[in-house]
């Protein structure tokens, strides 16, 4: 019987990055690329930010939503965002650290 | 998105309405003289409710609306009062059909929904406080 | 799609403070209507929503659901009022109506869904926290 409710994501289920990831890999073989992980994370926080965008003209303009739910959308594109900034700067720094090593 | 909000409202304007009504039918208990100085006894008002359709709301979120009546049916009380300027032919004056218990029930009533619904309507406001919080 | 809140009970706790703010519209109407004749009290079901919030949450990963177009993932059927026969005394108009019991259903799902709000906001920051590396 299919739930009313959308199922829950756990961190290692398909539908979660690094199950996705991992199940990609699997399916051709390869060890996931950073650089995949890079793109999936862009596509996520461009996918949050579009969903609190509207979310937020759907309330404003007399639409059935909930405050919470305005309000939750906004917040989770905020901290993907951030997340995705701290991890460019982890790579930079990550990048400069090598590049300054003595050969 | 601020429905709640809305719905209670309605529901404090029909009750003030009541009030308001109760007290005029208080205010005017031993009128026996409308307002063209003739001879006629004041009718008491009453309120009824129905529910409403809030706009934008999903239907089965109703609010209230309220209508005045004149209570034409209840006979005026007839007092056997032969020297009064309004009395008839027979000696008897016709004082409104107004029951002070009556009035004071449904004042307390009406009293009592609109302490409800200012209730209702600070829950509301808490939750929309509480949920500000998420974002900061 | 996967989120970066998925794994932390932020979704659930969601749902649960969506669930929440429509059922207090429908309760405030009740209040409202206390004394229109003829009325009859309504409620969302609450226990449909509680059986499916504990089969979505041990079923887990395995289950893939219908579609929905609230992005809580929430079916519209739990969001439908009904009227409901509630206990109470009885009226001349045979109504259900109880001033108390509304206030009462008011007031548990307000402390429901503050409860909720509040740990989802608290969770929220937590993962700011990480985020930032800052507390």
């Amino acid at each position: 019987m299919t739930s009313p409710i959308s199922a829950f994501n756990t961190p290692m289920s398909t539908n979660s990055l690094l199950g996705s990831l991992q199940g990609t890999s699997a399916a051709s073989g390869q060890t996931p690329m950073f650089a995949d992980m890079l793109l999936q994370q862009l596509g996520q926080v461009n996918a949050l930010d579009q969903s609190a965008q509207s979310a937020v003209e759907r309330s404003l303009s007399g639409g059935d939503v909930t405050q919470v739910e305005v309000l939750t959308e906004m917040k989770k594109a905020d901290l993907a965002l951030r997340m995705m900034i701290q991890v460019h700067n982890k790579i930079f720094d990550a990048y400069n650290e090598i590049k300054q090593m003595q050969m | 998105m601020f429905t709640p909000i809305d719905v209670s409202t309605t529901a404090l304007i029909a009750e003030r309405q009541r009030m308001n009504t109760i007290a005029d039918n208080l205010a005017n208990v031993n009128t026996t003289r409308n307002a063209d100085g003739k001879a006629s006894a004041f009718q008491r008002r009453f309120v009824t409710f129905a529910a409403a359709h809030m706009e934008g709301a999903p239907s089965e979120m109703d609010g209230v609306t309220y209508e005045i009546h004149v209570d034409t049916t209840t006979p005026p009380r007839r007092v056997f009062q032969p020297g009064h300027p309004d009395a008839d032919k027979e000696g008897y004056v016709s004082f409104p059909n107004i029951d002070y218990m009556t009035e004071f029930v449904n004042a307390m009533d009406a009293s009592r929904a609109y302490q409800a619904n200012l209730v209702a309507i600070d829950m509301a406001k808490q939750i929309d406080n509480l949920s500000l919080k998420i974002l900061a | 799609m996967p989120s970066i809140v998925d794994g932390t009970t932020i979704p659930l706790l969601e749902k649960i403070a969506v669930f929440g703010e429509r059922r207090n519209t429908v309760l405030a109407a009740n209040v409202a209507n206390i004394d229109t004749p003829n009325y009859h009290r309504r409620d969302l079901p609450v226990e449909d929503f509680e059986r499916a919030l504990r089969e979505a949450i041990h079923g887990g990963t395995a289950r893939n659901t219908q579609a929905s177009a609230d992005p809580a993932g929430l079916a519209p059927e739990l969001l439908q009022a009904r009227e409901v026969a509630s206990p109470s005394l009885t009226f001349q108009d045979n109504s259900n109506r109880s001033i108390e019991r509304e206030m009462m259903e008011m007031t548990k799902n307000l402390s429901m869904q503050s409860f909720a709000i509040t740990l989802l906001t608290t969770q929220m920051s937590m993962l700011q926290a990480a985020i930032r590396e800052q507390v």
